[in-house]
């Protein structure tokens, strides 16, 4: 399945909201969830970008979910995540989680690279993000050294205490 | 909690001054940021598996062109006082309360020590008639459930309105200026007063943030606030309905009640 037949099934689900739908096939399944999805209302009505709204998840089993954060028709802005291709069936992984509520961010500022990227050796320690709330500066490090497989939060968006930040394949 | 002894042994600062909670002190002269040594502190500690001790490294903040870094104990604080608190943090969704404890608790503890009427502006400065005495900033690092936080503040403390406007600090202001008698910000007195503020703090978490800053907060429900968000590069404005349980700033714009949890406040009416 690639990335059109893909949006045009997040599309389907924004149009006719359809509450979710789950294809399987040969390797993979996706499930596309319509509804709201609880804790990511609230960001939507502070007026979040539609696609900082999405949330895509790489579950260990190696299910990828694309749950459109609001209102179905958020659905129509899907963009695919750079760590689903890193999702196989069978793969494992060390969640990472939000230690707080706050904002994402990948950098330590706008104008460098991220921390990490998907497929970065990362080694216990070793910085990953940075969630900030009320000038409460937050570094994120790997508590495990391994691979990175999925970023979930895009940049600058809001994550709330528990929220899965990253999957780490451990070495 | 029972107190251990400090590493300094002997030559622990301020006539070796104990607190409660506080349990381990160290002061220097001048230093680049008390943020960065008590960082470096921190990890030695972690590098070692020992156990992070509740730790407070002061310095005199420098203005540009004074000296340089040295290491000697501190004995005539000047015209500003820099703390940093280490501190152990447990893991919990409560974590992201200590910005707000830690500036109300400085709020409190400042206006009644000193007889001013220091506010918390939202969300980590201390301001007394409307110009910036003071801030804070919590540094914390989290590796799976271990964690520790570093509170950096912050407090002008002898400068005079001349020496702050040279600095290109029209809106700032100091102890002194607001009218603090001379005698008791000589000395070590301002960071004794500040190590008390923060020992008194630790003991008392429990707090009831929404109720505390309408108390001691620098806006009133319905004031008129713009919220920046320098990092994001937005702006929000709306009228203040207060802070949450956690802090974050309640806000009605034209889109409705938002819940801002970053961004600097800044009083339009």
């Amino acid at each position: 399945m690639n990335f059109k037949e893909i949006k045009e099934l997040v599309d389907l689900v924004a149009r006719k909201g359809v509450g979710s739908l789950e294809i399987e096939r040969a390797g993979f399944r996706i499930r596309i969830e319509g509804a709201a999805y609880g804790p990511y209302d609230a960001r939507a009505r502070r007026g979040a970008d539609p696609v900082a709204a999405e949330r895509v998840e790489v579950l260990p089993a190696g299910l990828v979910t694309l749950a459109p954060a609001a209102a179905p028709a958020a659905a129509a802005a899907t963009v695919i995540p750079s760590a689903s291709s890193a999702a196989t069936a069978g793969e494992t992984g060390h969640t990472v989680t939000s230690p707080i509520v706050g904002t994402f961010y990948r950098a330590s500022n706008p104008d460098s690279d991220p921390f990490v990227k998907v497929g970065d050796e990362v080694t216990k320690g070793q910085t990953l993000c940075i969630v900030e709330a009320m000038k409460l500066m937050n570094e994120i490090e790997a508590d495990v050294s391994g691979t990175v497989l999925a970023v979930y939060p895009q940049n600058g968006q809001p994550v709330e205490f528990g929220e899965k930040l990253f999957l780490l394949q451990p070495r | 909690m029972s107190l251990r002894p400090s590493p300094l042994g002997a030559r622990a600062p301020l006539g070796g001054a104990r607190f409660e909670n506080i349990e381990n002190l160290v002061v220097f002269d001048v230093v680049t940021s008390t943020n960065d040594v008590a960082r470096a502190f921190v990890e030695s500690l972690l590098a070692d598996d020992s156990e992070i001790l509740v730790t407070v490294v002061s310095a005199r903040v420098q203005t540009e062109g004074r000296g340089r870094s040295g290491r000697t104990w501190l004995t005539f604080p000047g015209d500003a006082l820099a703390v940093s608190l280490v501190t152990p943090w447990p893991e919990g969704p409560e974590r992201v309360r200590v910005p707000m404890l830690r500036g109300l608790a400085l709020a409190r503890g400042l206006s009644s020590r000193y007889g001013l009427d220091v506010r918390l502006k939202w969300p980590n400065d201390l301001v007394v008639g409307g110009l910036k005495l003071g801030g804070l900033l919590v540094e914390a690092r989290v590796s799976g459930e271990e964690g520790y936080a570093i509170t950096g503040i912050g407090i002008n403390v002898g400068a005079t309105r001349a020496e702050l406007d040279a600095q290109g600090l029209p809106g700032a202001t100091s102890l002194a200026e607001c009218g603090v008698d001379p005698a008791r910000l000589r000395g070590e007195v301002p960071l004794l007063v500040l190590l008390e503020i923060l020992d008194e703090a630790l003991g008392e978490e429990d707090v009831d943030i929404p109720a505390a800053f309408a108390e001691l907060g620098a806006h009133r429900e319905g004031d008129l606030l713009e919220v920046r968000d320098g990092e994001k590069g937005e702006k929000k404005t709306g009228r203040f309905l207060g802070v949450t349980a956690d802090g974050f700033l309640r806000l009605e714009t034209g889109d409705g009640v938002e819940t801002i949890l970053s961004g600097d406040a800044i009083q339009l009416g």
